[in-house]
């Protein structure tokens, strides 16, 4: 059973289609990073699988419950956690995780120590007496997913959750998810940031002015849209002499690019037979330094499908 | 069990009040001016010689003590509420809020509880004061037990209107305007200091006004339609105040309206034992009327909980479909049975207090201009502009409406039957109208047309008094 499915789910803000026609499916385990440009429908999609928006028309349901007829019992399935949250002012803490624990009726004897728990999950052991206001922007978002995962959901909704983060907030925030991913959560990620998912998700979805794009797993996308495969090669010397040989007398590379005195071409040939190229550059003198093969990454997938409207 | 009776929104809330020094700051200024109000009417007391004994003057002050305190709880109580759910959608923690498995009543009682334990922090804080009149003597304890329990009543009421207009706005600014906006208007029309003095006297346990509504009920009848008129009003507030947490308000609109048909069943009940026990020389000829007219204008919360079905034609009200939610047209068959029940009360009237049926149809016209300001009020409220306008449609009805009701001579004249006509069809067309335009256009045409009934009103009027006059 899919723990997360939307059929033909679409949204309508007068005029303006936020979501049109939206097919998801997330089984147990899963992680899906749900990409696309800002005003995609990202959240638009996410708000509706939270039980926060109504959709115009089509049917979303989480764990087999329907967000619009039963929100009560989705909500105790997933954990939100929005893309602009806001605390409150004069709270510590552990009182902001203590409010919510009460709210998802955690017993009492238990809260203590599970407020502990996700506390050292998120590594804010150390600001538990602290004023939330007084936390930086990185550390707010991890104690917003700490309070996330106080009711221990099995699906996570997470909205953007690294965005306006420094790198070092970013990786620590992408170590986390990965904790998450081990315990064995069904997690949906989104993002306008693509390398920051690709090597979280197993399956991923690209939506542009609210139409689905493309989803599945990362691999099958990769194999389906790329026959290419990215070579890297770096000569010694003549790059120009390089490129010639491989744009005028190989029949199975397309695009040949220059970067930063590494030469990258698409291999659409046969998998497997990309040692020709090294042979053909070989053959006319060309001093290889170094060759490999680069593996296709969600941002060239994204380009692919994506109509430029994007960026 | 203790712990589903745990409510985290009023331990947070409260937390959250008694953390910032503004609250102390807050209770600091409100016990400055007591004590100043005490101190200086002592001292004009003293010397203009008012109170010659020790007792009265410990009396006086103490009168004027509690008048004092009665209104700084009545002014600052709403400030306690109306920012409290709208600064949750500021702060935006309002969606991590709502998606807690907490009800949506919950969540409002929290929030209620919490600003009515600060209000009897207030009271309490006031009390060293009180005790030194005592030292004075003359203040007797069981009075000073019920007016503070009049106090407190106030202090509830309006701390769950403040919450129901805090849950209703946008904005924290929009639901303090609009809060402090209609309280004024309703001390205006003395709406509210009529409940203020109606508690006071229930509280307080003195005689009542013989020109005051229940001189005709013993203090103990009095003292138990007022408390539970009141609970119902405060109940029906935080009702309102939950359904609009919901994603759509229309689902928890039935229970406003049964809250609001207990109250108006209530209020019928009272009216009919006063009625039997005090037939009045001098009472109104409509007097169930006038007093369904005075309740009628409270269905306005009751209704913009409703919200309205755009494009559609007025008959389709009658689909069952269209009723069935807590829509604007759903108010009308609900109205309809308010009436019913008001008819079938007037059958346990003196004969001398029966209301005429030309009341009920004019009443009846009336309820369709309340009803269409219900329709604007759920287009508006979200709108600064449509709000104010909304209030002045909601002045004028109101005057016209207790105005023309409460004439001894209603229901005389052939012309008024035209005139409840006109104000049945134009509230009407105004709807049939209102859905092929935007609602920014009927925030215009509203107050227009309200003026335009009221000049009408007024123009058939003086037609009628002209006849009168001619025939005598």
């Amino acid at each position: 059973m899919a723990l997360v499915e939307t059929h033909h789910l679409t949204k309508q803000y007068g005029n303006l289609v936020a979501v049109n026609n939206l097919n998801l499916r997330l089984e147990e385990g899963d992680i899906l990073g749900f990409i696309g440009p800002n005003g995609a429908g990202k959240t638009t999609t996410i708000r509706i699988l939270a039980t926060l928006l109504e959709p115009t028309s089509g049917t979303a349901t989480i764990a087999g419950h329907d967000v619009v007829k039963e929100p009560e019992a989705v909500r105790r399935i997933i954990g939100y956690m929005p893309d602009f949250f806001g605390v409150y002012d004069d709270v510590k803490v552990w009182e902001y995780l203590d409010f919510f624990a009460c709210a998802y009726r955690v017993p009492r004897s238990e809260r203590e120590k599970l407020i502990d728990d996700v506390l050292a999950l998120t590594d804010l052991s150390h600001k538990k007496n602290d004023y939330v206001e007084a936390l930086s922007r990185g550390m707010k978002q991890r104690l917003c997913l700490a309070k996330t995962l106080l009711h221990n959901p099995q699906v996570l909704l997470l909205d953007e959750p690294a965005s306006g983060l420094d790198p070092r907030a970013r990786i620590e925030i992408k170590e986390l998810l990965k904790e998450l991913q081990n315990m064995g959560k069904t997690i949906l990620i989104s993002s306008h940031i693509l390398p920051e998912l690709a090597d979280i998700c197993n399956k991923i979805a690209i939506i542009e002015r609210g139409e689905l794009l493309i989803s599945g797993e990362i691999n099958t996308i990769m194999r389906q849209l790329t026959g290419s495969h990215v070579l890297e090669i770096k000569v010694a010397d003549d790059e120009d002499a390089a490129v010639q040989v491989l744009q005028n007398q190989l029949e199975d590379i397309r695009e040949v690019r220059v970067e930063d005195g590494v030469i990258r071409a698409h291999y659409v040939g046969p998998p497997g037979e990309h040692y020709r190229v090294v042979w053909a550059l070989a053959e006319k003198r060309v001093k290889v330094l170094s060759f490999a093969e680069q593996p296709t990454d969600l941002e060239d997938i994204f380009m692919r499908v994506t109509q430029g409207a994007v960026q | 069990m203790i712990e589903r009776l745990e409510n985290p929104v009023f331990r947070q809330s409260s937390r959250q009040r008694m953390r910032g020094a503004r609250t102390y700051g807050c209770l600091l200024a409100y016990l400055l001016v007591l004590g100043l109000v005490v101190i200086i009417s002592y001292d004009q007391f003293v010397a203009h010689g008012v109170q010659r004994t020790t007792t009265g003057l410990a009396q006086t002050l103490f009168e004027t003590l509690v008048a004092t305190q009665w209104f700084l709880v009545a002014f600052i109580t709403p400030a306690l509420t109306t920012s409290a759910i709208t600064m949750e959608r500021e702060q935006r923690t309002y969606d991590l809020l709502i998606m807690t498995p907490l009800s949506r009543f919950t969540i409002v009682w929290g929030k209620f509880a919490s600003a009515v334990a600060f209000i009897v922090v207030m009271i309490l804080c006031g009390m060293p004061l009180v005790a030194v009149l005592f030292l004075m003597g003359g203040v007797d304890t069981g009075l000073m037990i019920a007016l503070y329990l009049g106090m407190l009543a106030t202090g509830v009421l309006l701390a769950s209107y403040g919450l129901m207009m805090s849950a209703i706005c946008a904005t924290s600014t929009l639901a303090n305007l609009l809060t402090y906006g209609s309280l004024a208007v309703g001390y205006f029309v003395g709406a509210v200091a009529g409940t203020a003095f109606t508690l006071s006297r229930v509280f307080g346990g003195g005689s009542f006004n013989i020109l005051w509504l229940g001189s005709g009920l013993t203090p103990w009848q009095m003292w138990t339609f007022s408390v539970l008129a009141l609970l119902l009003v405060s109940w029906l507030f935080l009702q309102v105040a939950s359904n609009y947490l919901l994603a759509d308000p229309r689902v928890g609109a039935w229970k406003t309206r049964a809250l609001l048909a207990a109250l108006y069943l209530l209020v019928l009940v009272a009216t009919v034992l006063d009625a039997q026990a005090t037939t009045r020389a001098s009472a109104s000829a409509n007097y169930l009327g006038g007093v369904l007219a005075f309740m009628w204008v409270t269905v306005v919360p009751a209704l913009f909980t409703g919200v309205p079905y755009q494009d559609r034609k007025w008959y389709e009200w009658l689909r069952p479909g269209s009723l069935r939610v807590g829509t604007v047209q759903s108010a009308l068959p609900f109205m309809c049975l308010i009436v019913l029940m008001a008819i079938v009360a007037d059958r346990f009237m003196p004969a001398l207090l029966r209301t005429q049926p030309l009341v009920w149809v004019y009443v009846m016209g009336y309820f369709c201009w309340v009803w269409s300001l219900g329709c604007l009020l759920s287009f508006a409220i979200r709108n600064r502009w449509g709000a104010l306008f909304a209030l002045i449609g909601f002045l004028a009805v109101f005057v016209q409406l207790i105005y023309t009701v409460s004439m001894a001579d209603f229901g005389k004249g052939r012309l008024q039957w035209l005139e409840s006509l006109v104000n049945i069809a134009l509230p009407v067309a105004l709807w049939e109208a209102s859905g092929k335009m935007d609602y920014r256009v009927w925030v215009v045409l509203y107050p227009l047309m309200t003026t335009a009934s009221l000049l009408l009103t007024g123009w058939l009027r003086r037609v009628r008094k002209s006849a009168v006059t001619e025939n005598s």
